[in-house]
């Protein structure tokens, strides 16, 4: 057997019924052709599940029986996520784009998250867990070098999302979670950097590695990511 | 472009098998009992001379025999101390100048699963599929995963700037891994006490790898 970190193992789901959203656009077709022409029709930009407009849908309100899990995203680029980790290790913001928490609002189902698109939604205390984990990798991986001296990880990538890193002089990483497609991680994750000195270190309230609780943040960051759709 | 190492774990997350290419910084060799016997020579603990003149193979099946006083034996490399170069690989002895990473290879073997579990167990988790952590890229070198639904774990450390390599891994598996390993009988597979090395197994992935457009 392997041997897991049981921090990880405890995978406590929270059971929100997915009736309580109505607005929602429920995907019934058969994986394959409908994927493919919903994605022809999303050329134009911007673009998510919620305007999609075709007769493979299902009605707007009611969730079908089966769950629809696509192997990969619909949406051919998007943000996840974007976390700060302190150079401790901690998580001092985390917030979630174009899946579970902007438009969709975290389908949860009990056996297993069955997200349309994005990334599953998990409580903060287990992104507090993944944080904690990808600071130690991220340590480790500066130090399995073949050739040389390396920095840590800085791309890691899954089938069908990938992790960006940006590790600043001072040791706080920003991390990105987008579609493997995405182009402009390493870009906006300097932006967010901007963001972060001018909106979170020059604020006299903000105390240093401690969780940022700052609205001009959240805004430039709303600003810099919308909603996570990036065309 | 290059490929720099490979590292194959069996589902008892132990290191069965190793073997290195271009590898400038080089790990320590094992501390005596830190990895298995027959992962790779280059790499194992370091023998006192001695022991080599008792027993000719640790394998005790009675209906292993073979002996290299009675014929050939080429199907597996054990803790009898070998010519250093065999005829079978043509590598030559790796160049004396090379730095070290200071880790002795077990220690790095067992940094490498923790990495690659751990990653592994993130992706899940943060996908909430059964999505396969594939591969990640630091300034100096990228990591490929490929897991076979059997446990084994193949790692290959390449170039940062190589593609995904997850496919030479796969070809590696059905390749050499099935023809020398698996159906070799006298491997002793998810044994917990002998790696997987042979020297047909350890000859093939060579030819494997240096044909690849990425090795040069």
């Amino acid at each position: 057997m392997e041997r897991q970190p049981s921090c990880l193992l405890s995978a406590k789901r929270s059971t929100r019924r997915p009736q309580d959203e109505p607005t929602v656009v429920w995907v019934r077709n058969k994986f394959g052709e409908g994927e493919k022409q919903r994605r022809a029709r999303s050329r134009s930009g911007t673009h998510s599940l919620l305007n999609v407009n075709s007769d493979h849908l299902g009605p707007a309100t009611s969730p079908p029986n089966r769950w629809f899990q696509p192997k990969f995203n619909i949406l051919a680029m998007a943000i996840f996520g974007l976390w700060v980790i302190n150079k401790a290790g901690g998580l001092v913001y985390q917030r979630n784009f174009a899946g579970p928490d902007s438009s969709l609002s975290g389908f949860v189902s009990d056996f297993n998250p069955p997200l349309i698109d994005g990334l599953a939604q998990l409580t903060s205390n287990e992104y507090l867990v993944l944080a904690g984990t990808l600071h130690g990798i991220h340590a480790i991986t500066s130090r399995l070098s073949p050739m040389g001296s390396s920095s840590g990880a800085q791309i890691i990538e899954g089938e069908a999302f990938k992790i960006t890193i940006l590790l600043t002089a001072t040791g706080t990483k920003f991390v990105l979670l987008t579609s493997l497609t995405d182009t402009s991680s390493d870009s906006i994750l300097q932006k967010v950097y901007e963001a972060y000195s001018d909106a979170v270190m020059k604020n006299p309230f903000h105390t240093p590695e401690m969780p940022i609780r700052s609205e001009g943040f959240d805004t430039r960051i709303t600003a810099l990511i919308g909603t996570g759709q990036t065309a | 472009m290059t490929i720099n190492s490979l590292y194959i774990y069996d589902r008892h997350c132990t290191c069965v098998y190793y073997q290195d290419w271009h590898r400038t910084r080089r790990p320590k060799p094992a501390v005596e009992g830190g990895i298995l016997p027959a992962v790779s020579q280059a790499v194992s603990p370091p023998k006192p001379a001695a022991t080599t003149s008792g027993s000719i193979s640790g394998f005790t099946s009675p209906r292993d025999t073979l002996s290299s006083g009675s014929g050939i034996v080429v199907a597996l490399n054990d803790m009898v101390a070998q010519s250093p170069v065999t005829p079978l690989l043509q590598t030559a002895a790796p160049p004396v100048a090379l730095s070290s990473t200071g880790l002795a290879f077990d220690e790095e073997a067992k940094l490498v699963y923790g990495v690659v579990l751990s990653l592994r167990n993130m992706i899940k988790k943060l996908s909430g599929r059964d999505e396969q952590f594939v591969n990640y890229r630091t300034s100096a070198y990228k990591l490929h995963l490929y897991e076979t639904p059997s446990g084994y774990k193949f790692v290959m450390l390449s170039d940062p700037n190589t593609d995904s390599l997850r496919f030479v891994l796969r070809q590696i598996y059905i390749g050499p891994f099935l023809e020398y390993v698996v159906r070799n009988p006298l491997v002793s597979m998810d044994s917990r006490e002998h790696g997987i090395d042979n020297e047909y197994f350890r000859a093939s992935i060579d030819r494997l790898v240096r044909g690849l457009s990425v090795f040069s």
